[in-house]
């Protein structure tokens, strides 16, 4: 299949933001975003003849972000790169994302700097409302792990942002 | 502001972000563009090579339940050596990608994609592709890349028949040291009776493997056991084994039978190695049960 039929354009319409939404979670910098990203849904069409029969391509597609996420946070920490973001020369491309600096994005800082799966549980939970047992799936661990990281997740949120909620509004 | 009131405003922003289909658009052409910039590079427009009519075609991979995923090639190779070298590692890598069906017949097989998903470097890549190459595995082309041969049961048939061959040859040169001490083999029989016990395929395999290969170097001829090792035992029984399934059927039995063999000294025994060798191979008429 061609990455520009219609049935794979139609998919990557809907899907790619999904998988963008996912990774800004777990990762600050636009450019491994969109290297993820864009390996991710390489990995789809690659895959097309299995992903396109899946009823919710959903977990497969996160489960495969999050590896490319790690691969390309892997390359760039290889490549001796700063991973600082904002620095990069070509940040002009991602000026459409992240040009207004959303202050309630804030505390997406402090969710990234937790335990990759810490992050990645509430990443599913916030911002796609999943039940336990489909993080659970995603993640490839067992639904009380799911409940475990997500608590563990609530209370390293809570220490990292200071104990006084709300104290910084 | 609660930490949960806070998580679900940052949802809400996210959720606005990429929002513009323009965007996205762009970015679905940016993908395309790099499909195809690879697509020409590799001169995978050219048509597939088919086989004949009438052969089989092996769907590897279209056969194997998604959750099965895994590392038949690499669990094989374990009884062999503590440690697979980086080329063999590579290699099982890539088995395990044609078995389940990442690479589909006639697909190109990137190897600098290989090289950054396993963090090695291409020369590596390149060795363990061109050992699969003399496995007949895949096939190259100048300027066109490495692809997956559109493998049939033939195939596995012609590797069998070379193997029976070259195990006949080593039953007879180790015919009168196996007919003193045969331990080296029994040792696997009484393995392959408690896989035959448990339907464990995967033991079954490895054991089967290791049998044949305790045999041929048995024989004491390094030219012979290395001929044999070249033809990727491991590769293709884990071919076969996802290929057919798990056979149920008694490994232990026909393996015991050889070691009686060698017991009792029968002349026959290179006929019989040769049979059983060949009893082993997937058939080309042979329906899957």
């Amino acid at each position: 299949v061609k990455p520009g039929s219609e049935e794979f354009s139609r998919f990557f319409a809907h899907w790619e933001p999904q998988v963008r939404r996912y990774l800004v979670w777990l990762e600050g910098d636009p450019s491994l975003i969109d290297d993820a990203a864009q390996e991710t849904l390489i990995s789809a069409h690659q895959y097309w003849t299995k992903v396109r029969n899946y009823e919710q391509p959903r977990a497969w597609l996160f489960k495969v972000a999050g590896q490319r996420l790690r691969d390309a946070q892997q390359a760039r920490k290889r490549q001796g790169l700063s991973t600082a973001p904002y620095e990069l020369p070509d940040r002009a491309r991602f000026q459409d994302d992240f040009s207004v600096r959303d202050e309630r994005l804030a505390i997406l800082d402090a969710v990234r700097k937790l335990p990759a799966q810490q992050a990645a549980a509430i990443a599913l939970q916030c911002q796609y409302d999943l039940p336990l047992n489909e993080i659970a799936n995603i993640m490839d661990i067992s639904i009380g792990s799911v409940k475990k990281h997500l608590h563990e997740a609530r209370k390293n949120l809570r220490r990292l942002l200071g104990e006084d909620e709300g104290g910084d509004r | 502001m609660s930490i949960d009131d806070r998580l679900r405003d940052a949802a809400r922003a996210v959720d606005s972000m990429w929002a513009d289909p323009d965007g996205t658009r762009d970015r679905l052409a940016r993908l395309q563009s790099q499909l195809e910039q690879e697509e020409v590079s590799a001169g995978s427009r050219l048509s597939r090579a088919h086989r004949g009519a009438g052969a089989r075609t092996v769907a590897i991979g279209s056969a194997v339940p998604s959750g099965e995923r895994g590392t038949v090639t690499a669990t094989l190779v374990e009884t062999r050596t503590t440690t697979a070298s980086l080329r063999e590692q590579i290699r099982d890598h890539v088995v395990d990608g044609i078995v389940d069906g990442r690479w589909q017949p006639g697909e190109r097989i990137v190897e600098r994609r290989i090289a950054t998903e396993l963090e090695v470097s291409q020369t590596s890549v390149r060795e363990a592709l061109r050992e699969l190459e003399s496995l007949r595995l895949i096939e190259s082309a100048p300027n066109r890349g490495v692809r997956v041969r559109n493998l049939t049961a033939a195939d596995l048939e012609e590797s069998y028949s070379v193997r029976a061959g070259l195990e006949a040859i080593a039953a007879e040169l180790a015919a009168e040291k196996l007919a003193q001490d045969c331990s080296a083999l029994e040792a696997h029989v009484a393995a392959l009776h408690e896989a035959d016990r448990l339907w464990d395929g995967m033991a079954q395999a490895r054991h089967t493997v290791a049998f044949h290969r305790e045999l041929v170097r048995a024989a004491g001829n390094s030219v012979l056991l290395h001929t044999w090792e070249g033809l990727g035992i491991e590769v293709f029984t884990a071919l076969s084994i996802r290929w057919l399934e798990t056979e149920q059927r008694s490994y232990a039995e026909e393996h015991e039978e050889l070691v009686a063999a060698f017991h009792r000294q029968d002349p026959r025994i290179a006929e019989i190695v040769k049979a059983h060798v060949l009893g082993c191979a997937p058939r080309t008429g042979r329906e899957r049960s």
